[in-house]
């Protein structure tokens, strides 16, 4: 439609409010409150505008633009409203720099009023210079406040993680009230008390940690003001270069902005671009300083010599490595973290192959979702069910969460999930506790840990029963499928899964609601021996009803892992094979470039670490190799979509780190393997380009697989009677755990605690935060699989 | 180990100590200045004395949180011990009957001019006191200075306060209306001192400064207080603090004092994050 | 039930009641519970047992008559004699005397101030003669708790006919073509909202009676609400019909115990009797009512605040558009309306538009209950009609002002409306005038001032109240009239200074232009119109520090006049502070530095002696009060 804005005629549609007409076309209006991601909210009345045949302002953010409208955003009047609007705003401010004459000479003099405990001036605060009310102060020329300055005298708050609360700055504009409520869904803060008393708070003003806050940040970059400001660069100055780059941690694949001080990190903001739409959440926020100036860093090349580790030059560390590792070819593995770039992967699975002449890289996350798949594709030469994209979440009408506790691990997705939950889609959970999920949840069920099976082939039993479904008619191996339904025991459901029909046939009815369906599953659907039977059971069930399935990739490269493992057929062995390998000593060196729970005594002869971090494998290496971290090497991450993104290098490597592709082709060429000398990265991106191995076309056509019930029932259950579900969250970046890398983030997740029902906990003979021992059947116990357990009181 | 008799908040990031030291307040007099270590592993600091009771042995000062070691002072309260607070040091300021005297103090230095325009007034001088604020809830002790002054006038960017200009141009102002001033005293932070010395300069008043350079020992052994004053070297400490203004080398004043900036950021965020508690 | 059973019922009930049966009713208001109406209702009910007459005369405890000044107020039906200010004592004569013997009682008789004439029937009372009584005359004669009562009044005739005979569509014509408008304040017109709320699309629509009344000094809605909740119901009933909505909420005040109860037993006795719930009166129309509670905040009587309120959110508002009428409670269409525009819907139904546009001026039809308060002879709820001039109520009806003091001004539309001085006396009260003069209707209070009232102190309390009841929402509201509030209370305690004024002219001018809601929007009203009828009484206080109504305390002087003191000690023993100094028999003297100007020695001067001088301001006495 057409509206004239101070008399230029401007083309614009219902959907956006005058305010954003206007900012899209380069007309300043100030607005302090108004946010494109919040719905309006008319607060701070700066954004008034006049508009002709309606009386006195309206506010523009509020007011959507109607044919033939006219609009002025500029007159005496106006002018003088939002000038006398800024003074009562900046009357209950610490407005003193604001207005002092000497401000222009203050900034090189002050030398230490940066670190003042309370702001009473904007040179004290840490927005300072880069705060909304400054900028329109100078916009708006107010040079003068004609009322007494008040201070509000709250103590500052610091009794939480990540970030300072002080609400002497706040000017109420409510949008860190708003985010939480309306995007991120946490609903931890909000408004209390009311008129010139009313402060931002949380339920009987408790700590946020009490009052459900998940720390994504989201307030802390909305805030106009200091009022919220980042602990750690709080006394720093201003950042003086930034650079995007992907988030390392799980496979959303967030951009972030990353901000740099004379060649340091200081903080990481979220990208507005990108999958995550100016999102992220509290690893990729808050921990990127803290990871990659990690005191464990390992910094220059070791050498084990006479038993002792000691610092050398990369020449003669590679030299040895490359020397020694000669003499092993043909029993020797490569693990690799799918936390690393494409490049990496790629040159260090070219490394294993060619000059270990090992199978290929072995990567660490082992088993992985993506494989499970891709498995089913070779077993039945079919085309995967289509893959949903995060863009796909807000349209679709209804969401299935299988194992994996959405808003703890991809916090990014239960964003687009909670999206969707406010266009109106229903929130379907199977999982075995209660949190935030199930609370959103329109239906949630309680299965037993490990029988989703159950509860997927049942789903699809009743959907074929009814016969409504015409999206899976017609379609290959549809009898194959329902006959391998029919061998399923009848009363599958109650024993196993705990569940009642009545129950999976609400889940059905609800499945088969028109509009898009989305399947979203993780880790733990995968985390247990029948991880096949699960994946084709979903596999169908999609089919069934026209899913599209959303694969939480739990590490940022897992996909580009699996899609360049599936180059050259030779593959290579599984982890659980290496590891028992090299007890047994079947292999005689091993070249660890990603996490591998190593037991003490193993049979190797020669071990190497090429890793960011020291962790326990060092003590035991005869080489320790220091990698350059994601933020010091340009690289390409494949995050769970499929979606190929670039991240920059933000910063020189510490120390004398090098890249993993660099350490690889080096010691490739040094031990005779051709076509290693790759110059940059980029080189690199060419040859993968070229082969093709980052696209992922999918022939075939769609099809049913056929279905079997998980054999190898509960084993040894009487010497293990519990099962505990490992519940999954990729709070670490490469071997460094999070906890340990930053104090914060030690305070809001202690990964070191049990969660146990209480009847099991007394005939345990535990207390809440009594110490437990858990004895497992499986090896990788510790690691994220569903394992038989026992459980007792600590010896 | 000296015991802390009060430490309370007086207005935003300035904080009252009180702290008993019978020796210390037996003998000192106005312009000296203490050296404090908040704990064993804590930094020497120089704080300004601002009162003293004699008779119950007790030294009062005023310090504003600034840096790690002012932060950690302002967690301390009553009762608690502070390692190391040794004085008084410094030369005590100049007092003598000048005729009209002006007494210009900003944010701590409020304090720091009260037992200064104390002494001057008992000297028999015409004291007019003008503290420098940035808002009315920032100015503390009002009726303290005015018990010891003439006339009491504050420059402030607040509405509360007719006028909004900053020390210099109410010197300005004051002279323009006439006022005599045969002496000024400025005392506060380092942009304040000298640009009172630059609106001095020219009418050739007579403008003493008390120096707040970094200090290590603050007994003349270090040296790190050194300041050119009228191009030789002195140290503010024993041969200080109390200046004349216009001799003083302020450029290199303002280096010196950021000297250790970056240091002093990366102290105070870590102890931030690690170990600080609710801020008083 | 359905519509005959209806007539039959009502048929039933008027027969077993015959006209002339002697009743006595009490009145039940809030007011008169103050002065212990129960304990008389139930006293006449003893005496009435004792004497063995309980199936020849009635007692019933009806709603408020509106006279609250000269509470409890009995009124014997069917003559209607009218007696005041009843005490537990006088209720043995009165049954015997008047109630048996038919005789009056002269000293319980409302005495014309003026000539002492007592006045017998309620008509004739000059505070009743020239009300119109339309919504508010059926108060006396029904018992709140009994829906019979009502039926008896023509009750649920209106709907009977609606339902009946009339269309949605036609509902919506009467009302429009009857004139009403929104007693809530702005005075809207009811039938054009009706109309957008029926358009909007969506079959979930909602209709609520706000009964919120923050207004300080407004009891209408309550009196209403307490005396006569079914002809709320009735009309919401009708509106409700007209618009299409099945589900009704009344937000009525916490504060309103009796109000919650009374509308509760309504709702209760109109389901039984199935004039709400599902298929009402048989016809295909279903509709209930749920009663909301309300905590206590002002601004919950804001149309979309209100709304979040019962949403169960924070009662802030919402900008708008978008109106309730198109998204509003739980984003459906909803229809808000007043417990007095409710109230007036049965009328026009059962009477006619054209009967009911007789009365009122061109634009503003109808009556409208005020709530007279303040410095008047007789305080009480006055229904008058639309356009009457605000002399006639304040003089006629309210009998002028209390103590023979002079009228000073009139406040009327609570905090959000403005103080109108003598010379706007003749104002015709209707919405167009009132708001020009710069006030507004609002919800009907009007609180009568006299020249003892500092017009500055009068606006420093309303912005006080408004900066207290603001919801911090929107910066204008929030900040602003706390910056007014203490502008004006720098005043009054003697700091004003010469730019307080204007500033207090371009805060208000702001915050009115700037505000969010209509709280803000109309909470500067208090003070533009004290600033524009009553400047020089802004002029004493700042330029010669002199309160000219002796109210600002920082201005008051207290001293003796030694040539009048004759020495009683009196004003020596009542001073708090012990400032008074003297012995017997001789003039007295206060020490003006331990005055804490409470006025005590002021009080207990003897009034032939009157030696104690109250003055204002530092110069000559203003003027010695008498």
């Amino acid at each position: 439609m057409k509206i004239t804005i101070d008399g230029r005629s401007i083309e614009a549609q219902g959907t956006k409010t005058v305010l954003e007409v206007a900012q899209d076309n380069g007309i300043y209006i100030p607005a302090l409150c108004s946010h494109p991601r919040l719905a309006p909210y008319a607060a701070c009345r700066l954004c008034v505008v006049s508009i002709k045949g309606k009386p006195g302002f309206q506010p523009s953010c509020n007011t959507y633009p109607a044919e033939g409208m006219e609009v002025v955003t500029d007159s005496e009047e106006l002018r003088l409203q939002r000038v006398r609007t800024m003074e009562l705003i900046l009357s209950e401010h610490p407005n003193a720099c604001l207005i002092c004459s000497e401000k222009a000479d203050c900034e090189d003099h002050k030398a230490s009023i940066r670190k003042s405990a309370e702001v009473t001036g904007c040179v004290f605060c840490s927005s300072n210079r880069r705060c909304e009310l400054q900028e329109i102060v100078v916009r708006l020329k107010v040079d003068s406040i004609p009322y007494s300055s008040v201070y509000r005298g709250f103590s500052v708050r610091r009794s939480d993680p990540f970030f300072i609360q002080d609400y002497n700055l706040c000017i109420l504009c409510g949008r860190c009230v708003r985010i939480c409520h309306e995007v991120r869904g946490a609903a931890a803060i909000s408004f209390m008390f009311r008129g010139s008393q009313a402060v931002v708070g949380t339920m009987f003003d408790r700590s946020l940690m009490a009052a459900g806050c998940q720390f994504c940040g989201a307030c802390v970059d909305v805030c106009p003001t200091g009022a919220l400001a980042e602990r750690v660069g709080r006394h720093e100055a201003l950042p003086d270069a930034e650079a995007e780059t992907v988030c390392p941690y799980c496979g959303v694949g967030c951009r972030l902005v990353v901000e740099t001080l004379q060649g340091r990190i200081q903080a990481a903001k979220p990208a507005e671009g990108g999958v995550n739409r100016g999102q992220a959440c509290v690893r990729g926020r808050f921990t990127l300083r803290d990871v990659v100036y990690s005191p464990s860093r390992i910094r220059r090349p070791m050498v084990k010599k006479d038993g002792k580790l000691v610092e050398t030059s990369w020449e003669d560390a590679l030299a040895f490595v490359a020397g020694k590792l000669k003499s092993y070819a043909g029993r020797a593995c490569v693990v690799v973290s799918s936390q690393l770039g494409c490049e990496d992967l790629f040159v260090l699975d070219r490394f294993a192959r060619e000059a270990l002449g090992a199978g290929g890289a072995v990567p660490s996350l082992q088993p992985s979702i993506l494989d499970g798949l891709g498995d089913l594709v070779k077993a039945h030469g079919l085309k995967t069910p289509h893959r949903a994209s995060l863009a796909d979440l807000p349209g679709s009408k209804a969401i299935l969460v299988l194992g994996e506790n959405v808003p703890v691990s991809h916090p990014v997705v239960w964003v687009e999930i909670l999206e969707a939950l406010r266009c109106g889609a229903k929130l379907l959970v199977a999982s075995h506790k209660d949190d935030l999920l199930t609370r959103h949840a329109s239906q949630s069920l309680k299965i037993r840990p490990g029988s989703e099976f159950y509860l997927l082939a049942s789903l699809s039993k009743v959907l074929l029963e009814s016969g409504s479904p015409q999206a899976g008619s017609g379609l290959k191996g549809l009898d194959g499928f329902k006959k391998s339904l029919e061998k399923l025991p009848a009363s599958c459901l109650a024993d196993t899964a705990g569940l009642q029909e009545e129950e999976v046939r609400r889940l059905a009815e609800a499945l088969r609601c028109c509009g898009p369906i989305v399947l979203v599953f993780g880790q733990g659907l995968i985390s247990m021996p029948w991880a096949r039977e699960n994946l084709a059971a979903l596999w169908d069930l999609a089919v069934l009803t026209g899913a599209r399935l959303l694969p939480l990739a739990e590490e940022s490269d897992l996909f580009g892992a699996w899609l360049l493992a599936r180059r050259k057929p030779s593959g290579a062995p599984s982890l659980e094979t290496v590891l028992r390998a090299a007890t047994t000593g079947e292999i005689k060196a091993l070249y660890l470039a990603g996490p591998a729970p190593l037991p003490e005594k193993h049979g190797l002869e020669f071990l190497v670490v090429q890793d960011s971090f020291v962790n326990e494998a060092c003590q035991g290496a005869d080489a320790v190799l220091p990698a350059a971290t994601f933020a010091e090497a340009e690289g390409h991450f494949v995050n769970l979509e499929g979606r190929v993104q670039k991240s920059e290098k933000v910063i020189e490597p510490v120390g004398e780190a090098k890249p993993d592709w660099w350490i690889a082709s080096h010691l490739a060429s040094r031990m005779g393997a051709e076509g290693f000398g790759y110059e940059d990265a980029g080189r690199i991106k060419e040859q993968l380009d070229k082969e093709g191995l980052l696209a992922l076309q999918e022939e075939g056509e769609a099809g049913f697989v056929p279905v079997t019930a998980p054999s190898g029932g509960p084993e040894r259950a009487a010497e293990y009677p519990m099962v505990l579900p490992g519940e999954y969250c990729p709070d670490y970046y490469r071997t460094l755990a999070l906890c340990q890398a930053s104090p914060d983030f030690k305070v809001l997740r202690n990964p070191r605690r049990l969660k146990i029902g209480p009847e099991d906990a007394a005939g345990a003979g535990l207390q809440d935060g009594a110490k437990a021992r858990v004895e497992s059947s499986s090896a990788c116990a510790a690691g994220p699989g569903t394992a038989r357990v026992k459980i007792t009181g600590a010896s | 180990m000296s015991k802390i008799i009060r430490r309370e908040r007086l207005v935003p990031n300035l904080h009252l100590l009180e702290v008993s030291a019978p020796e210390i307040a037996r003998k000192c007099l106005p312009g000296q200045f203490v050296m404090i270590m908040p704990d064993e592993r804590g930094e020497r600091i120089p704080l300004t004395i601002a009162d003293w009771d004699r008779d119950k042995g007790s030294v009062t000062t005023v310090f504003m949180t600034v840096g790690t070691t002012t932060h950690k002072l302002a967690r301390l309260s009553a009762g608690d011990e502070v390692p190391v607070f040794v004085g008084p040091l410094g030369k005590p300021s100049d007092i003598r009957n000048y005729g009209a005297v002006l007494c210009a103090g900003g944010c701590f230095g409020i304090a720091a001019i009260y037992p200064i325009a104390r002494a001057l007034k008992e000297a028999g001088n015409k004291v007019i006191t003008l503290v420098d604020v940035k808002a009315g809830y920032l100015l503390y002790w009002e009726d303290k200075l005015r018990k010891v002054s003439d006339r009491f006038l504050v420059s402030a960017r607040d509405h509360k306060f007719e006028t909004k200009d900053y020390v210099p141009a109410k010197i300005k102002s004051l002279l323009a209306e006439g006022a005599k001033l045969d002496r000024v005293v400025a005392i506060g932070c380092t942009y304040l001192m000298y640009s009172s010395c630059e609106a001095t300069r020219a009418p050739g008043i007579k403008t003493v400064v008390s120096l707040n350079p970094i200090m290590v020992d603050g007994t003349g052994m270090c040296g790190a207080c050194r300041c050119a004053v009228d191009g030789k070297t002195k140290f503010a400490c024993v041969d200080g603090p109390d200046f004349d203004g216009h001799a003083v080398d302020w450029n290199e004043l303002f280096a010196r004092r950021k000297s250790y900036l970056d240091h002093e950021m990366k102290s105070l965020c870590y102890w931030e994050r690690t170990r600080l508690p609710v801020c008083a | 039930m359905d519509l005959n059973e209806l007539e039959t019922l009502r048929t039933r009930i008027t027969a077993s009641r015959d006209k002339d049966k002697p009743c006595i009713t009490v009145c039940g208001g809030t007011g008169c519970h103050a002065y212990g109406c129960l304990k008389v209702a139930q006293a006449f009910r003893d005496e009435v047992r004792r004497l063995g007459l309980s199936d020849k005369v009635a007692v019933r405890q009806t709603g408020c008559h509106g006279f609250c000044e000269r509470g409890p107020i009995v009124v014997l039906q069917p003559k209607g004699i009218f007696y005041q200010r009843i005490q537990l004592a006088d209720v043995p004569e009165v049954v015997s005397k008047t109630v048996i013997e038919g005789l009056v009682i002269e000293r319980l008789l409302y005495a014309e101030p003026k000539t002492g004439a007592r006045i017998v029937a309620e008509r004739d009372v000059p505070f009743y003669k020239r009300q119109h009584r339309r919504i508010f005359g059926s108060n006396g004669h029904l018992d709140p708790t009994d829906i019979d009562d009502y039926l008896a009044l023509d009750g649920y005739r209106a709907l009977a006919k609606v339902l009946s005979e009339m269309a949605p569509a036609d509902v919506i014509a009467e009302i429009n073509s009857a004139g009403l408008r929104g007693r809530g304040g702005a005075g809207f017109p009811t039938g054009r909202k009706w109309e957008i709320c029926r358009a909007a699309h969506g079959e979930v629509k909602y209709v609520i009676c706000n009964a919120d009344e923050g207004d300080p000094g407004a009891y209408m809605d309550r009196s209403l609400l307490e005396g006569n909740p079914h002809s709320v119901i009735e009309g919401m009933i009708i509106g409700a019909y007209a618009i299409g909505s099945h589900e009704g909420f009344v937000y009525v005040r916490n504060e309103y115990p009796l109000a919650v109860e009374n509308v509760g037993i309504a709702v209760e006795a109109a389901r039984k009797h199935g004039l709400l719930g599902k298929s009402i009166l048989g016809s295909k129309f279903d509709f209930d009512i749920r009663i909301f509670k309300g905590a206590g905040a002002f601004v919950s009587g804001e149309e979309t605040s209100l709304m979040s309120s019962i949403e169960g959110r924070r009662a802030s508002p919402r900008q708008k558009p978008p109106f309730p009428a198109q998204s509003g409670l739980w984003g459906k269409p909803t229809n808000i309306n007043n417990v007095e525009t409710w109230a007036n819907v049965p009328w026009i139904i059962r009477n006619g538009a054209k009967a009911y546009s007789q009365i009122g001026t061109q634009d503003s039809k109808g009556t409208k209950i005020f709530a007279l308060v303040g410095k008047i002879n007789n305080t009480g709820l006055v229904e008058v009609p639309m356009g009457m001039k605000l002399r006639e109520i304040i003089f006629e009806i309210g009998g002028g002002i209390k103590g023979g003091k002079e009228f000073k001004a009139v406040q009327t539309g609570g905090p959000s409306g403005g103080c109108m001085p003598t010379e706007l006396l003749d104002l015709p009260i209707d919405y167009a005038s009132l708001a020009q003069a710069g006030s507004m209707m609002g919800s009907g209070g009007m609180i009568v001032m006299d020249e003892g009232t500092c017009m500055v102190d009068v606006a420093r309390y309303f912005l006080h109240f408004t900066q207290e009841e603001s919801c911090g929402k929107c910066v204008p509201c929030r900040v602003g009239t706390r910056q007014m509030a203490e502008i004006l209370a720098r005043i009054t305690r003697g700091e004003g200074v010469e730019s307080d004024v204007e500033r207090l002219e371009t805060l208000a001018k702001t915050v009115k232009a700037g505000s969010l809601c209509g709280l803000g929007q109309t909470a500067p009203n208090p003070v533009l119109t004290t600033l524009r009828y009553f400047r020089k009484e802004y002029d004493a206080h700042i330029k010669e520090r002199r309160c000219p109504a002796l109210v600002c305390k920082a201005f008051l002087a207290f001293d003796i006049d030694k040539r009048k003191c004759v020495g009683c000690l009196l004003c020596l023993k009542a001073c708090p502070v012990k400032a008074v100094s003297g012995e017997i028999k001789k003039p007295h003297s206060i020490d003006q530095t331990l005055c804490i100007k409470c006025g005590a020695c002021f009080e207990v001067c003897p009034p032939k002696v009157r030696a104690v001088t109250k003055t204002s301001g530092a110069s000559a006495p203003e003027r010695v009060l008498p």
